[in-house]
């Protein structure tokens, strides 16, 4: 499920484009202060959140769309949009690999 | 003839003696009743079943609810579908007390998982009249700092298996049974030569310092969670951990972890984000010198002191 592409020039990840994943069947997300574990109990796997992962998280499990999400995220938290869009291209890779995430409906 | 122990919080009534359990009253309708000789053919069929656990020490069996434990050396034991009746046989060359030893660590710990208490795999002393969990990996040094507390004079609340139960909304640590298992080689560093204790049994090669002279009989609130990392040269460091760490922390250092069912799993992460939310948690790292387990002592003595617990980060 790849689901981001690379400028060719920068190999910066470009995500805004593409569509948000959603939670896998069977991960259940629980809020511990601002961060977040996320289980998935079928296969006894645990990933932890800081509050930005938490925050990306929340937004994944309200359906917005990716550029939605930078936008609400750049509002909430100062840095760079570039910084930005490469810190959360990392965590959707991150939670691709270890199928926490599914391709949205 | 039955014998009525009181361990982990739950009432026992057994057909024969489990050494170094507490003897207790207990109601009439115990929490469990555990049979020390046999397991009958009806409940023995569960060993039949494909094993939903498998490794070099134990195979575990599911059917129908009820649970199989056959252990390499021959022990097995068969834990029915409410949690509420253990059956047990044993090789011929066993004893009473090697069964017991299974009894009291891995097998109860996962009865009161099947009971939906939350079980760290932890050692927990008295400090200040409150309980201080000490958790850690197999081998990680819990019971030895647990015996380093107990050199001083510190009541131990249990070893290896502590359950946690929530009183008056506060997180409470149950009390075990009044042993600490200790290795040879911790037991020739504290007390001069590794048969200085008693064997837990004429099968095993731990030996136990018997703390049974102020076992506390009550829960006692929780005061501070601390996890033993890797062993680091020089003199021990703690630090305080939060939030998502802190959480997947205690999910790694609960007991029976690796057979946890996925309703189970969901259960603890529940009670796991509950406790967190209340417990301070530390991460500990002692050092490599067994020499220096005192420090450790100190260090975390120093840290759970009244006063001394502020918010993480």
């Amino acid at each position: 499920m790849r689901r981001h592409r690379r400028d060719g020039c920068t190999g910066r990840v470009i995500i805004a484009a593409v569509k948000a994943p959603r939670a896998r069947d069977g991960v259940i997300a629980k809020m511990i202060g601002n961060e977040m574990v996320l289980l998935d109990y079928d296969r006894g796997i645990y990933y932890g959140l800081n509050p930005v992962g938490a925050r990306v998280w929340q937004l994944l499990s309200e359906g917005e769309a990716l550029e939605r999400i930078l936008e609400r995220l750049a509002d909430e938290y100062e840095v760079s949009r570039e910084a930005l869009e490469s810190d959360v291209a990392a965590l959707l890779l991150e939670l691709e690999a270890k199928e926490l995430v599914q391709a949205a409906d | 003839m039955t014998f009525r122990y009181g361990v982990y919080g739950l009432s026992i009534e057994a057909d024969a003696p489990i050494d170094g359990a507490q003897i207790a009253g207990i109601p009439p309708d115990p929490d469990l009743r555990v049979f020390m000789h046999s397991i009958p053919p009806s409940a023995a069929t569960v060993f039949a079943t494909p094993p939903v656990f498998d490794d070099e020490n134990v195979t575990i069996v599911l059917d129908g609810g009820a649970y199989g434990f056959r252990y390499a050396d021959g022990t097995r034991f068969v834990i029915d579908a409410l949690a509420s009746t253990i059956w047990s046989s044993a090789p011929p060359s066993a004893t009473l007390a090697d069964t017991a030893t299974y009894l009291l660590g891995p097998v109860l710990a996962f009865v009161l998982r099947r009971r939906g208490t939350l079980s760290l795999h932890a050692s927990a002393v008295v400090i200040g009249g409150q309980a201080v969990a000490i958790a850690a990996a197999p081998g990680g040094g819990k019971s030895t700092t647990a015996a380093a507390f107990a050199d001083r004079g510190a009541a131990i609340v249990t070893d290896d298996v502590l359950p946690i139960v929530w009183l008056n909304g506060e997180p409470c640590a149950v009390p075990g049974y009044p042993r600490l298992r200790l290795w040879p080689e911790t037991v020739a560093a504290r007390y001069g030569a590794d048969d200085a204790l008693p064997l837990l049994s004429e099968g095993w090669t731990k030996r136990y310092l018997d703390v049974s002279a102020c076992f506390p009989r009550e829960p006692l609130p929780l005061r501070a969670i601390v996890v033993l990392r890797d062993r680091i040269a020089g003199p021990p460091h703690i630090a305080r951990l939060g939030g998502h760490e802190a959480a997947m922390q205690l999910v790694a250092n609960s007991s029976m972890a690796l057979y946890l069912d996925p309703v189970m799993r969901v259960e603890e992460l529940d009670r796991v984000s509950a406790l967190v939310e209340r417990v301070p948690l530390f991460a500990a790292w002692p050092s490599d010198d067994l020499a220096r387990v005192g420090e450790l002592c100190d260090a975390i003595a120093a840290t759970v002191a009244p006063g001394a617990l502020s918010s993480p980060r």
